[in-house]
């Protein structure tokens, strides 16, 4: 379609490199909400166990950084478990499913429905099968991966367009060589999807299923208790170290989609 | 909107030629909920799994109707599940309607979008069901009422899904269907009713779904710190405390939060089927 | 009286140096009841000149009247009704609560409504599709609808955009003759802009035609082939004759141009 044809008057909008749409607006965004809490904080004097200032958080995180950094540290070595596990097996029965069309149709439904449970009210029975250490955190990271995981890629390796499977077809290309080479790329974006949906949700399952019990070294339980003796400035510096914690993993998994995926855009 | 689809006749809905596709369906599901069953039983005989673990489902049955000085144990877990609803509606109604309204604000206007939506966007990142125990804890201390702190979750949570969601549906409006209202003159109101809000409205349904299940989550999590008196969380903070005396009662209540969980969602559900009529099957 | 009159149109997009000259020096007036084709390649500015016309884009230079009023003005009275290349259906909305948008947009009374949307369902013969949702119907019918839709306020002029530029060759062939029934009954003023050569020469009584390049009219072709037109016109020698002759002034303009 011709410029003059078009109704697309104004220009294109300017290509920035994924670093500044993804990293400098959050940022800015980041620096001025610190600046507008200790704002508020100073203008309305709350308490100190309801809403701490961010310089008194930044000072709990100050005397306490070895012990809140090793801690999460083990807490995002559950999630980071929990998200292998969950997500590599949701990969796994996504291409099994995808393959047998008849397993899509039971299966997809069930994982749909799946979504309605709260999976993170089962941590009590993770813990009773698993103990209460890293384990069953493990376990209930994984089933929360699982299903968006799969969900996603049943979902990726089905949209390949029935003429790209017939040009495949036309090569006389094996089954194989079609689910790697088309089958595959075409899923990518949706696994990378759930893949970034899950870094969230992996850190913030396992930091929620130590709420129900957990050792002392662990951020959930760390944030518990000392929310529970109103030592809210330390519970907050443990919120975020979580935070930075779950940044990276996020960002991990972008700079992955990356390598992986060169020729992506990201949508607008 | 509309695409050109090269059909010749119009697609009339077709009858299943062997079961009607609900039936065939709901026979698949009881076949895998008995398979589930046995599964269960015969992994519990073969690994010698003790009741602790993994009860006999004879046992979790026998938990809902073991009486105790208040009343059978189903009627406790059942209205302690509908005071966590409450919670849990009480935020999805707040935060739905809240988000609503700032998606309707930043589409006409612009400069509100430009100004809050990156807060609104950085308010996903903070993890508030990892907040939950400060949350309760401090309103607790400023005397609100318990079920606030819960509610205030809820509210969170289903606030951010909706706030893009609608955004989203108002904005992707057809540029052809933008240009059409603009030859019949339209006025703004008429635009936004008779197009971008019906526009919108599927994606509203698919925002409204997820809060539904987060809006249950954390309701049931901001009950799990100290002190709190009502509520299915309590019941199954309670119920793996005295998990070892007493092992179906801890899968009860796990079994009315879930099914909480699913009521919830499928109302929504069905409510999306009944308004947004037009979507084909896909 | 002219029912159309442009004056040395032009529209030029973008800034000083990185401009794209859509349309220059257009001059064109159309009478009342005419059915009026521009036709060209993509890229002449055919469709910008309509949706000038139209009010929904302002010129850079020139004048343009409507039923002796200005674009503005005519919109805003609702003179005309458009017909896009999609049919712009509402997913929402079944197929009479579609032709009825544009009635209810301007708060006409609802019992002059009923009988007018019948009238045409029936004219484009969707009567018994009426409670139907776009994607149950075919291309075609969508786009028979979103006719319906441009005719049921009875506008006096029909702007119409490649309406079935993404119908089969077959089924544009049928809408070409639906069409010309619908002029002979309704006598509206049509201005229809296509890329085909031979479906400009079988509905109008005047095909201009326009070069890219910039875009301008290279020429106005007057179809003298006789109304009812029918599937035998489309076999006649001055059809073709007609034909040639429009694409003798598209190949002339691109060599000129070369």
């Amino acid at each position: 379609m011709s410029r003059s044809e078009s109704t697309r008057e104004t220009q294109a909008p300017p290509r920035n490199s994924w670093l500044s749409t993804e990293i400098v607006a959050p940022f800015v965004v980041f620096v001025a909400a610190i600046l507008l809490w200790e704002g508020l904080v100073l203008f309305f004097k709350p308490p100190v166990f309801i809403l701490p200032a961010p310089h008194q958080i930044w000072q709990s995180f100050a005397a306490n950084a070895s012990n809140l950094i090793a801690y999460g540290l083990n807490t995002f070595l559950e999630a980071l478990g929990g998200f292998i596990v969950g997500c590599g097996l949701g990969l796994l029965v996504a291409m099994a499913v995808a393959r047998f069309r008849l397993l899509a149709e039971v299966f997809v439904p069930i994982a749909v429905a799946s979504n309605s449970v709260p999976i993170l009210a089962m941590a009590p029975i993770a813990i009773v099968w698993f103990g209460i250490g890293p384990q069953s955190k493990i376990a209930i990271v994984a089933v929360m991966c699982f299903f968006p995981t799969m969900v996603s890629t049943v979902r990726g390796l089905m949209s390949t367009s029935p003429d790209a499977v017939a040009l495949m077809r036309s090569y006389a290309a094996s089954d194989w060589q079609i689910f790697a080479k088309l089958r595959v790329p075409t899923a990518l974006p949706f696994i990378f999807n759930a893949f970034k949906i899950c870094t969230a949700v992996s850190m913030i399952g396992a930091i929620v299923a130590e709420f129900f019990g957990g050792a002392v070294n662990y951020l959930g339980v760390y944030i518990k208790t000392e929310a529970n003796i109103l030592r809210t400035p330390n519970a907050w510096a443990a919120i975020m170290v979580a935070c930075a914690f779950g940044m990276a993993f996020y960002l991990a998994i972008v700079m992955l989609e990356h390598v992986l995926m060169p020729w992506h855009r990201e949508p607008s | 909107m509309t695409r050109s689809i090269a059909r010749v006749e119009p697609i009339r809905p077709t009858a299943s030629r062997t079961l009607p596709r609900w039936l065939a369906r709901l026979l698949v599901y009881l076949v895998f909920l008995l398979a589930v069953v046995i599964l269960w039983e015969a992994s519990k005989a073969i690994f010698a799994i003790p009741d602790y673990k993994l009860p006999h489902l004879a046992q979790i049955g026998e938990a809902f109707f073991r009486p105790t000085p208040k009343g059978p144990t189903w009627l406790i877990l059942l209205t302690d599940a509908a005071y966590t609803m409450l919670e849990a509606v009480t935020g999805f109604v707040v935060g739905g309607i809240t988000g609503f309204l700032f998606a309707v604000l930043f589409v006409h206007a612009p400069v509100t979008r430009r100004g809050l939506l990156p807060f609104v966007i950085a308010s996903q990142t903070v993890p508030i069901i990892a907040i939950a125990p400060m949350i309760v804890v401090g309103l607790g201390q400023l005397g609100a009422p318990p079920w606030v702190p819960k509610a205030s979750i809820a509210a969170y949570l289903t606030f951010f899904p909706v706030t893009i969601n609608v955004l989203r549906g108002l904005e992707s409006v057809n540029r052809d269907a933008l240009m059409l209202m603009k030859s019949y003159a339209a006025t703004h109101p008429q635009i936004f009713f008779k197009l971008r809000l019906p526009n919108a409205t599927p994606y509203l349904f698919t925002a409204l779904k997820i809060a539904a299940t987060a809006s249950v989550i954390g309701a049931i999590i901001g009950e799990l710190p100290v002190g709190s008196k009502h509520g299915i969380g309590v019941q199954i903070v309670i119920g793996s405390q005295y998990n070892t005396f007493n092992p179906g009662f801890l899968w009860a209540t796990i079994v009315m939060a879930s099914l909480m969980g699913i009521v919830f969602y499928a109302v929504v559900a069905l409510a999306e089927k009944r308004i947004v009529k037009w979507k084909r099957e896909t | 009286m002219p029912i159309i009159t442009v004056d040395n149109l032009s529209k030029i997009y973008g800034q000083a140096n990185a401009s794209t000259v859509a349309l220059t020096d257009v001059s064109l007036s159309i009478e009342k009841g005419e059915l009026v084709s521009l036709v060209g390649p993509s890229g002449c500015g055919k469709s910008t000149l309509l949706r000038l016309i139209a009010d929904l884009e302002t010129p850079s230079t020139g004048a343009i009247t409507v039923n002796a009023k200005t674009p503005h003005q005519a919109r805003l009275a609702r003179d005309y009704g458009f017909v896009f290349q999609a049919p712009t259906l509402y997913d929402w909305r079944t197929v009479v609560r579609n032709v009825e948008l544009p009635l209810e947009i301007m708060g006409r009374p609802k019992h002059e409504w009923r009988e007018r949307v019948d009238k045409m369902l029936g004219m484009v013969g969707l009567r018994e599709f009426h409670d139907h949702y776009p994607w149950q119907l075919s291309g075609g019918m969508q786009q028979r609808a979103s006719i319906a839709r441009a005719l049921s306020f009875d506008p006096t002029i029909l702007l119409m955009d490649e309406p079935f530029g993404a119908l089969d060759e077959f089924t544009r062939e049928r809408m070409n003759l639906e069409l010309l029934e619908i002029w002979d009954q309704t006598h509206k003023t049509i201005l229809f802009v296509t890329h085909s050569i031979a479906e400009s020469v079988f509905l109008s009584s005047r095909v201009v035609v326009m070069t890219p390049r910039p875009g301008r009219i290279a020429s106005v072709v007057e179809v003298d082939l006789p109304y009812p037109r029918t599937f035998e016109t489309r076999e006649s020698s001055r059809f073709f004759e007609l034909i040639t002759v429009v694409r003798e002034t598209l190949k002339e303009e691109f060599i000129r141009h070369e």
